[in-house]
């Protein structure tokens, strides 16, 4: 319901107009864990969200491709994103319980997922939680959209988790040229 | 303050009236300094306060005068020429006494109503020339006006008469004080002159009363001393040590005091008590006191001499000497020619005993006293027993040869008698004291013998004694391991049960082991749904979000749906945790069960082994019970018939010392007599020999 649909203005209508002239700035992100750190990426740019089966190695491809799934019939390409973003791996995880992140055939052309330690949640933002300037020092390669300022509860007090947003497109950009 | 008994008496005196008077200046000079003070208060008194008033006085007046005078200018107009004068006359006047009297120190009080009177005054003065001006001017209104009750210029002069008259209240005031302080003065000079002169008058007759004492005390003193001298009491010294005339009179007589005592008074003693041996000197050729006390003891050291002289004489016995008596007078002569005397009549009776004793000396008793010597008194009757002791001796010692002869012969045969008992008697000690010494040996032997038979009977008793003991402790060592025997039984029946008891919990923790697996396996499968159902909302929440503003109730949806899958699995993890928690504890107490289990094991077959060792114990204590007993049985047997044997030989120790005992006594018996014997052989002897002395004695007298 908006506001423009309605005749009558009362309070809680008049908020939600308020919401949703407020959701021109906002926007929607998956967002998951690459080891201890919150990644964020443009949920538009996701398709779905898989648990982990048996992937299949290629040969001589770069060390972040992680090789091959069978999804339903279609062959997925599957990229490490921490061997992509050099995040260290951790001895004790394993791949098996992780998660693949199916993305948007539009970004790469070809049927790709990312592996991602977990998947926390759908979120919305807004641009005043994201600090884009606190990204300066990391390099172009970093693709590293801005710094999301999330609201949580630790206890009794109210603390900033951080949370990175990356451009996944730009991250997996070298893959589509070369698909 | 011996310096002033030192002092000659006549400046003594002149120096008591010089402090009186000096003391006489001192309160003169205190009553001065006091008139002096009270003077300066009364000068200040007018300077300060009448003068300041008489200043105020004639200011008022001239401030009346002139109030009036304004009335007059103003509404007599003919007088005013001679009016303006006399008021600028009188404002001359009143700035010239208030000059006068500013020009002093004011006090605060004072300054404060000063300060009042010159503004008002100055006030004053400009209202009247302005009232005059005006009259001049016959402005009648302005005169008025100014003349009215309340203007300014009545209001000024009634200000300025105010402070001329707070300033007179003032001055009046601070003159109340001074007056008043002067009074106060003038009483407190009064009570120190009162006590300047009563301090004067104590201490002048003070020192009247001291000079009097320093010497009329002496002088009570000295005649004191001059009349003990009177009296004989010449020890007595008046030791005054002052310097003044007084003192050296005191000396003088002290000085004549030691010298009688010491001189004429310890002469006079020394011949009392018969020393003679002082020599004195006269001081002068008028010294009337020395030279018939030296007389005194020189005469008498001579007649000391004399009589020493005869004592001596008759003490060496030179009967002969005589003193001369020539040489000395009045009663001296008649000490010495009586002792000449004296010996003459001694010496004759003497003589003649002396040689009849003699004789009697040489074993002459036929000797007799010279009749022809004529004796007096006492010396008769010396006489007379001298010839007696002759005559009776003679008789006496012609008896004595008699006696003498019988008993020698009545000795001789004592002595022959008594030789002969002495031999037998010694026989008979020899033998006694052989039979002692053999009976004596023989009761030591038997003596030995008992004690080894007592020694040996009290071993047997201590074997016996002991072997009792023995064999209650035994007694007791059986009755404990049957105890403990069976307490081992009791203890093995336990360990049994527990045995029993553990097998059973060890197959209950197994089956809930079994329990807990399966509730595992259904957890396991409630995570696993729960993650499948967190990827479904997620991708459902993907798929709203695409589909943009239709989605979104479906959104809420997937949202909700992931909260609680998000719930679900946390509820499983906790319930796997306890589960974990749990299964470790179980296996725990399998464990714990398990050890428990072979702990009762050991405990057991060490309870087995136990069992027998007490059995073999019981057996062998049985065993030596036995034995124990057969030797307490011996060791009565032997008991007894050493007793036996010990009463047999007692009975021979008592026949042997009986015997012992016997022949003692007679060895004793003839010891004895044997002495006796030998006291009789010895006293016979002797009187052997003094009949023989005697005898030789008694033939060398001449009867």
């Amino acid at each position: 319901m908006t506001a423009e649909s309605s005749g009558t203005v009362t309070a809680p209508l008049l908020e939600r107009s308020k919401v949703s002239a407020r959701q021109q700035d906002s926007f929607q992100v998956l967002e998951f864990l690459l080891g201890k750190e919150h990644f964020a990426i443009d949920l538009f740019d996701v398709r779905e969200v898989v648990e982990y089966t048996t992937i299949t190695k290629l040969p001589n491809t770069l060390p972040y491709m992680k090789g091959i799934i069978d999804l339903r019939g279609e062959i997925t390409t599957i990229i490490d994103l921490k061997e992509r973003l050099h995040i260290p791996r951790e001895e004790d995880r394993s791949d098996e319980s992780g998660r693949f992140i199916v993305l948007d055939e539009k970004l790469t052309g070809a049927k790709t997922g990312i592996l991602v330690d977990d998947v926390l949640a759908v979120s919305t933002f807004e641009k005043g939680d994201v600090d884009a300037a606190s990204t300066a020092g990391a390099g172009d390669d970093a693709a590293i959209l801005g710094i999301i300022k999330k609201r949580a509860k630790d206890k009794e007090n109210t603390v900033n988790e951080l949370v990175i947003w990356i451009d996944i497109r730009e991250t997996l950009s070298h893959i589509k040229k070369r698909v | 303050m011996s310096f002033i008994d030192d002092m000659k008496i006549g400046r003594k005196l002149i120096g008591g009236f010089l402090i009186v008077t000096l003391i006489l200046i001192l309160v003169a000079m205190v009553g001065y300094t006091n008139i002096g003070t009270i003077a300066d208060h009364s000068k200040k008194m007018y300077n300060d306060c009448t003068v300041p008033i008489e200043k105020i006085g004639i200011i008022d007046s001239n401030l009346e005068r002139m109030q009036g005078n304004i009335y007059k200018y103003a509404y007599v107009p003919e007088s005013r020429p001679a009016i303006e004068s006399a008021i600028e006359g009188d404002i001359a006047a009143v700035n010239k006494e208030w000059d006068a009297y500013t020009g002093r120190q004011l006090t605060v009080n004072e300054k404060k109503q000063a300060d009042a009177f010159e503004k008002n005054w100055l006030l004053l003065q400009q209202g009247y020339r302005q009232l005059m001006k005006d009259a001049k001017a016959n402005d009648k209104n302005a005169v008025n006006t100014a003349l009215a009750r309340g203007s300014p210029v009545s209001e000024a002069f009634n200000a300025a008469m105010g402070a001329v008259e707070a300033i007179a209240e003032i001055n009046l005031q601070k003159a109340k004080a001074l007056d008043d302080e002067s009074d106060a003065l003038a009483a407190s000079a009064g009570m120190t002159m009162l006590i300047a002169t009563l301090i004067a008058v104590i201490a002048a007759i003070g020192i009247a009363l001291y000079l009097a004492k320093s010497i009329t005390g002496p002088v009570e003193r000295v005649k004191q001393g001059i009349t003990d001298i009177h009296q004989g009491r010449v020890s007595n010294r008046l030791n005054m040590n002052r310097k003044d005339e007084l003192g050296e009179m005191a000396d003088t007589l002290d000085k004549f005091a030691s010298d009688f005592q010491k001189y004429i008074l310890g002469t006079m003693v020394m011949i009392a008590e018969g020393d003679f041996s002082r020599n004195l000197k006269p001081r002068d050729d008028k010294d009337e006191i020395v030279p018939p006390v030296k007389k005194v003891i020189e005469t008498l050291r001579a007649v000391n001499e004399e009589s020493n002289k005869l004592s001596r004489a008759a003490v060496e016995g030179k009967l002969s000497v005589r003193g001369n008596a020539d040489q000395f007078k009045g009663g001296y002569w008649e000490i010495i020619a009586g002792l000449n005397k004296t010996m003459d009549n001694v010496v004759a009776p003497l003589n003649e005993a002396m040689r009849v004793s003699g004789q009697y000396a040489n074993g002459d008793f036929t000797a007799r006293f010279n009749d022809k010597i004529k004796v007096n008194g006492d010396f008769k009757k010396f006489r007379d027993e001298l010839n007696e002791i002759g005559e009776k001796v003679a008789k006496a010692l012609q008896g004595i040869n008699q006696q003498v002869g019988d008993l020698a012969a009545s000795a001789e045969e004592a002595n022959a008698s008594v030789e002969e008992v002495s031999a037998g008697s010694a026989q008979v000690a020899k033998n006694a004291s052989g039979v002692s010494i053999n009976a004596e040996k023989a009761t030591q032997g038997i003596e030995q013998v008992q004690k080894a038979m007592e020694d040996l009977s009290r071993t047997i008793q201590d074997v016996a004694t002991k072997s009792e003991v023995v064999a209650k402790i035994v007694q007791d060592t059986t009755n404990f391991s049957r105890e403990g025997m069976e307490l081992a039984q009791k203890t093995e029946q336990g360990m049994q049960g527990i045995t029993k008891s553990s097998n059973d919990v060890n197959q209950i923790i197994g089956e809930i082991k079994d329990q807990m697996d399966k509730i595992s396996e259904i957890v396991n499968l409630i995570t696993d749904l729960a993650n499948q159902t967190n990827l479904l909302a997620l991708n459902a929440a993907i798929e709203a979000a695409r589909a943009g503003d239709a989605g979104r109730g479906f959104a809420v949806v997937a949202t909700e749906v992931k909260s609680l899958a998000v719930e679900s699995r946390a509820s499983a993890e906790r319930i796997s945790a306890m589960i974990d928690n749990l299964q470790k504890q179980t296996l725990n107490a399998v464990d714990a069960v398990t050890s428990a289990n072979t702990g009762v094991r050991e405990g057991s077959e060490a309870l087995h082994e136990t069992l027998s060792s007490f059995t073999r114990i019981v057996a062998s204590i049985d065993k030596i019970s036995q034995n124990v007993s057969e030797v307490a049985a011996a060791a009565e047997e032997q008991a007894a018939s050493v007793q036996e044997v010990t009463a047999s030989v007692h009975e021979v120790n008592g026949l042997m010392q009986n015997t012992t005992r016997e022949a003692t006594d007679a060895a004793a018996a003839s010891e004895e007599s044997s002495a006796a014997i030998d006291q009789i052989t010895k006293v016979v002897a002797n009187v052997n020999t003094i009949v023989d002395k005697l005898t030789k004695e008694v033939s060398r007298f001449k009867v």
